[in-house]
């Protein structure tokens, strides 16, 4: 486990706003209601419209140096690969880029000072169905004068923008290998492969446990961590480090992976090599049920009503037989 | 009469209930809430830093290195999302008489140099030594990735760069300009 301070998190409009961090900073002022349960929503600009479709956000750029400073803030293209997502420059072509919009484009922001930027998202009526990406960047551009290396620097909030006609494409993963290892300082840790077979980018996180280990030993929850997104198609491993003390195994790992709402399960028996700095075959993990919340009641309620109709039915059988009953002995 | 009223209600309580289940939430893109949590922020010193020079004899054909000022990332939104922080050579580097591109390039930051505050696990991959290090381009890619992230954190690191003098190189101060964003 990684162990180290906890910070509290910044209070809610109980306090003046504090200052903001060193640099350019940027965040997210709003998020749909739709996606008030999504972590994802709460910092980076994800949707899913329809072409045709128009919606505004609104983000707030920041200066936290000592100094003033001017900024430029503008929509820039993205990719993901390798697990990372990486925001391009201003003059990377893109579908983000062509279809967002921002006012103010340029900001001089005296010290600790912040100010709002709308992001206005435009979508084509003959845009192509699929996600694409990119970032609302706010850029303190650098110094011109003088040799040597100048830096600019920028923050950007991610933009997950899935476009098309019908509802939501699905987002899906699936767990398909558990691979144990021992890294060459003696540490367990285990990879599981992950493939994005959905329709959208992840964001994965998530935890292990292991169970009927040697001398009917559990151990866990260990957080999942992974170069932060997986692309659609992609497949890349989730790595969970281990505590040294663990004995070898067989162990039953059962590895529980989240994006946003959705949430998959999966289990395999692994043994911990002995050896330092290697790997042992990777298992094939066997997925767990895991219903979404929404399934497993309406499911049930669709059998209770069943249950209830044909009850009903019975009922009314039976007492037209009592009537009929009653009608022939009274007749 | 009844019975037949008591079944129709019946009946259509069940079909209030399945259609109810059945409906999903209409797409709410207008409606909006405010956000509570606070920025995601790059910083770094603005003055331009200076790659060691030296005599053109010596250097030509070889690297000139020196260290990109202490780059602070501060994660304030107090949420899991991991963050990404990336490298782009946006200008090339140039005397006025020699262009050196940015491909000649690379960037790393040694082993144990990325310094964290808060539940955070930011790593530079294998771009820990000048051999391994990140060759620059014109597109932006990672150089520190923290994942593993719960709350605020903090990392700060010091990109060390090298640039590869070509054997044609012309003496002069060179100037040219990188890119750091933190996503």
């Amino acid at each position: 486990m990684v162990g180290a301070l906890l910070l509290p998190a910044v209070p809610a409009l109980a306090a003046p706003a504090p200052p903001p961090p060193p640099g350019v900073g940027i965040r997210l002022l709003d998020a749909p209601t739709a996606r008030a349960k999504d972590p994802r929503a709460h910092v980076y600009i994800v949707d899913q419209v329809k072409p045709g479709a128009r919606f505004t956000r609104h983000v707030e750029v920041s200066n936290g140096d000592s100094t003033p400073t001017d900024l430029i803030v503008y929509p820039a293209a993205a990719t993901v690969q390798s697990g990372a997502f990486t925001v391009e420059g201003r003059a990377t072509a893109g579908a983000v880029a062509q279809w967002v919009t921002v006012s103010p484009t340029s900001l001089h922001l005296a010290s600790g000072s912040s100010a709002v930027v709308q992001v206005t998202v435009a979508v084509p009526a003959d845009a192509p169905p699929g996600e694409v990406y990119g970032g609302v960047v706010a850029e303190r551009p650098s110094s011109t004068s003088g040799p040597g290396t100048h830096v600019s620097l920028r923050a950007a909030i991610r933009v997950y923008l899935s476009v098309g006609a019908g509802g939501e494409p699905a987002s899906d993963f699936s767990i398909d290998s558990l691979t144990a290892a021992r890294s060459p300082s003696g540490q367990p840790y285990v990879l599981a492969q992950v493939h994005n077979t959905g329709g959208r980018a992840l964001d994965l996180s998530g935890t292990l446990r292991l169970s009927d280990g040697p001398g009917a030993l559990s151990a866990g929850p260990f957080d999942a961590t992974l170069g932060t997104t997986l692309g659609i198609g992609q497949t890349e491993p989730v790595t969970v480090l281990l505590d040294k003390a663990l004995p070898a195994g067989p162990w039953k790992a059962t590895v529980l992976l989240r994006s946003g709402v959705l949430r998959v399960r999966a289990e395999a028996t692994i043994t911990f090599p002995t050896a330092d700095g290697s790997q042992a075959a990777p298992v094939k993990a066997k997925a767990l049920p895991l219903y979404k919340d929404r399934t497993l009641v309406a499911t049930f309620a669709a059998v209770l009503i069943g249950l209830l109709l044909m009850a009903l039915l019975l009922w009314w059988l039976l007492a037209r037989k009592r009537d009929r009953e009653t009608a022939e002995a009274a007749g | 009469m009844r019975k037949t009223l008591v079944l129709t209600a019946a009946l259509a309580a069940s079909v209030v209930v399945v259609a109810g289940l059945a409906s999903t939430p209409a797409q709410a893109q207008s409606v909006t809430f405010t956000l509570t949590g606070s920025s995601l922020a790059i910083a770094e010193p603005a003055s331009a830093a200076a790659l060691t020079g030296g005599a053109l004899t010596g250097l030509a054909g070889s690297s000139i290195t020196g260290a990109l000022g202490s780059t602070v990332v501060t994660d304030a939104r107090g949420g899991i999302a991991g963050w990404t922080s990336s490298i782009t050579g946006t200008t090339a580097f140039t005397n006025g008489t020699t262009t050196i591109p940015v491909t000649s390039a690379v960037a790393w930051v040694p082993t144990g140099g990325i310094a964290t505050t808060g539940v955070v696990t930011a790593t530079q991959g294998t771009h820990l030594l000048q051999a391994t290090g990140l060759a620059l381009t014109s597109s932006a890619q990672a150089l520190v990735t923290a994942t593993l992230v719960v709350g605020n954190n903090t990392a700060t690191f010091t990109p060390q760069l090298a640039v590869a003098i070509p054997a044609n190189a012309t003496a002069g101060a060179y100037t040219g300009a990188v890119t750091q964003t933190v996503a």
